[in-house]
């Protein structure tokens, strides 16, 4: 049995960062609040997400339970909504639905199957840089970048960050040396390549929510990309994997 | 849970039949562990139930690949194809099990492709074909695409595919392999069976393993299989045909309409005959009626003889004609009661004389190696073989020599087998160690 009161801005955030990667998910409701993870279809991009209860108006969990949601129908009935509006759910085991209610409209929306979404282990990477660097310049670069190439090359070293995106004859260059990085924990040099689509779609996602984002960088390794959003009440990963170099 | 989700085979040598089509797959998986091999994609096609999508699978996990696949749910088209498949055809991604490996260091992701041929191109949206074409040239990993009908994956736009790819054949399962699979099954589901219900099963099914497995899932419900279950098999689209063409051949009151029926039915006049033949008696009960329907069945007999020999198919209509007409205007009573038809009980004893055949046939080519003449030789004179194996000394040299195995050599000497070949083993090991000696 889970119920539970949450603001639409916060609902939105949650909804939003998920569908960058997926259409459809497996919520884990325990007493502590919300979590999950998962893969999109072409196992390229992970997302690890959490939402503490303490951040819902109302919440109420007495055993762990978990349901798979088609998150286009959750977004039609919390568009309606504006940010600081409550949303209430309530999920419904006997009918297999979850019922969200926005001031007097309610929405039951059908849950999905479960037992077809398989659970996904985290996996376990080495990753030697840690960036913490504001997120706008490098939403602007990415949006410049994506005119004309589909691949980005991200590299760092102990004197900053660096972002590198090559079309045919086109380069575009984006540089944070150390001093204009919130953070930079990085002794030798590090360079992967990933595919522009997936890593645009996450940094917009965390550019509209957030001033800065938390970078892990390996060598042809996965990165790992993650920031907060209501004092650390809700906390999103990203991992995307790297291009295969030839 | 469904037998054929059940039994699917975990690896590529426990898939039955089409081990030519097995081992092509296997040497072109080997070939992308040095790298990207030179055809990125291979075209599985063949029936449906000939163990395509069951191999696909087990060899990925003969080699330890993940796969990449879109749902049957999916909706399929260009777009999608573009964004999941080409996505996971030039990154790197993620192990569900929590660990990260390159695909530089052997960790390749298998994209499967299944239904190619029709799932990708419909109302109005052609681009699929070209856009698998497209992901095949940049991709960095292996791309298996899987197909009932090879020409339509590969006419129109799919033209380029023929070239790009290995294209390899899934042929339909001999039918001892599926009776071998289904007593398989039958054991480890503890079912009482009758063998019969089985041959018969395998027979039917047309070389396609999983509506075997289905059907025999169909009638196991009370852990029981007994002969007359076999009616209780919901009796395949065909079959019934057959049945409804039958009456109707029977009860014609004419010869056109006889010979009408006759050729709406789908099988071959040589197989009609069996089915006619079968069921002849059931349906005529007066002794005169059968005498004069024989006759003309037996002059129809000749004409398939002689297309046989001849090779002319053009006699088959003759055969056809008498067999269906030529028994419809024998009767002179009419009947009307229902008769519940029967199998073709010569089809039934065929597909089980099938391993002993089988048998006699490797027999046969172990022989053919080393007399250097062909099968048909060797079976010709087996007798005198089987003879000269009467002696121990004999046999037991041409066993170790031949590796023939059990029941190869039961055949030919039955319950001496076992003696002979232990004996036959012991020469085995004592000319591995002469070998060893000669080396030094």
């Amino acid at each position: 049995m889970f119920q539970g009161k949450l603001k639409a801005g916060f609902t939105k955030v949650l909804v939003d960062a998920i569908s960058v990667l997926v259409d459809e998910t497996k919520f884990k409701i325990s007493p502590d609040g919300i979590y999950g993870r998962t893969f999109d279809p072409a196992h390229v991009g992970m997302i690890d997400f959490k939402i503490k209860k303490e951040i819902f108006e109302e919440y109420e969990c007495k055993e762990e339970t978990e349901i798979g949601v088609d998150l286009e129908k959750l977004k039609d009935i919390i568009k309606i909504a504006t940010n600081e509006e409550i949303i209430e759910f309530q999920h419904d085991k006997s009918e297999g639905r979850l019922i969200v209610t926005k001031g007097n409209i309610t929405r039951k929306l059908s849950l999905l199957d479960t037992s077809e979404m398989r659970d996904t282990k985290a996996p376990s990477l080495d990753l030697p840089a840690e960036i913490v660097a504001p997120i706008a310049e490098i939403a602007q670069a990415i949006k410049v970048a994506e005119s004309f190439s589909d691949h980005v090359t991200l590299m760092a070293d102990s004197e900053g960050f660096q972002m590198i995106a090559e079309g045919d004859s086109d380069v575009l260059e984006l540089k944070l040396s150390k001093d204009k990085l919130y953070n930079l924990k990085c002794e030798e040099k590090v360079k992967s390549m990933f595919p522009l689509d997936y890593f645009s779609k996450m940094i917009k996602m965390a550019g509209s929510k957030s001033d800065e984002i938390t970078i892990n960088l390996g060598n042809d390794y996965p990165i790992k990309l993650s920031f907060e959003i209501a004092e650390g009440n809700i906390k999103i990963i990203y991992l995307l994997a790297p291009r295969i170099e030839s | 849970m469904n037998w054929t989700d059940k039994y699917r085979p975990k690896h590529l040598k426990d898939v039955i039949g089409n081990s030519e089509a097995k081992e092509e797959l296997i040497r072109w998986a080997k070939s992308w562990q040095k790298g990207i091999s030179e055809k990125k994609a291979v075209i599985l096609y063949g029936k449906p139930g000939t163990g395509k999508t069951s191999s696909v699978y087990a060899l990925a996990n003969d080699f330890n690949w993940e796969i990449i696949e879109l749902n049957a749910s999916d909706e399929r088209n260009r777009e999608i194809l573009r964004k999941i498949v080409l996505a996971g055809a030039v990154n790197e991604t993620l192990g569900i099990d929590g660990k990260y490996v390159s695909s530089k260091e052997g960790a390749k992701r298998l994209i499967v492709l299944d239904e190619a041929d029709n799932l990708y191109e419909k109302e109005g949206d052609f681009g699929g074909k070209r856009t698998i074409v497209e992901i095949i040239r940049i991709t960095k990993q292996p791309i298996i695409l899987i197909a009932n009908d090879y020409y339509e994956l590969t006419k129109g736009g799919g033209t380029e595919l023929k070239k790009l790819c290995k294209s390899i054949a899934f042929k339909k399962v001999d039918e001892m392999e599926i009776v071998s699979i289904l007593k398989k099954i039958c054991r480890a589901e503890n079912i009482e069976t009758d063998e019969r219900v089985l041959y018969h099963i395998a027979h039917r099914c047309d070389g396609d393993v999983r509506s075997a497995i289905n059907d025999l899932q169909s009638i196991s419900y009370n852990k029981r299989i007994t002969i007359d279950m076999l009616s209780n098999i919901g009796r395949r689209e065909r079959e019934k045909e057959i049945f409804t063409g039958l009456r109707n051949i029977f009860r014609a009151l004419d010869l056109k309409t006889a010979i009408k029926e006759a050729r709406q039915i789908d099988e071959s006049p040589d197989n009609l005959i069996l089915w006619i033949d079968e069921n002849l008696p059931l349906e005529y009960k007066n002794a005169d009626d059968l005498t004069r329907a024989y006759k003309f069945l037996s002059k129809s007999d000749v004409f398939l003889g002689r297309v046989h020999r001849r090779q002319y198919y053009g006699l088959w209509s003759y055969a056809s004609e008498l067999m269906s007409g030529g028994v419809a205007v024998s009767k002179r009573h009419s009947y009307r009661e229902f008769t519940k038809y029967n199998f073709p009980e010569w089809l039934l004893r065929m597909s089980k004389s099938r391993e002993y055949r089988q048998i006699k046939l490797q027999i046969a080519k172990k022989f053919s190696s080393i007399m250097h003449c062909s099968k048909r030789k060797v079976l010709e004179i087996l007798p005198i073989i089987k003879y000269l194996f009467l002696k121990d000394d004999f046999a037991i040299l041409l066993t170790s020599k031949l590796n023939l195995t059990q029941t190869e050599l039961e055949f030919m000497i039955g319950d001496r087998a076992k003696k002979i070949l232990e004996q036959a083993e012991e020469i085995k090991k004592m000319d591995k160690q002469a070998l060893l000696f000669d080396f030094e």
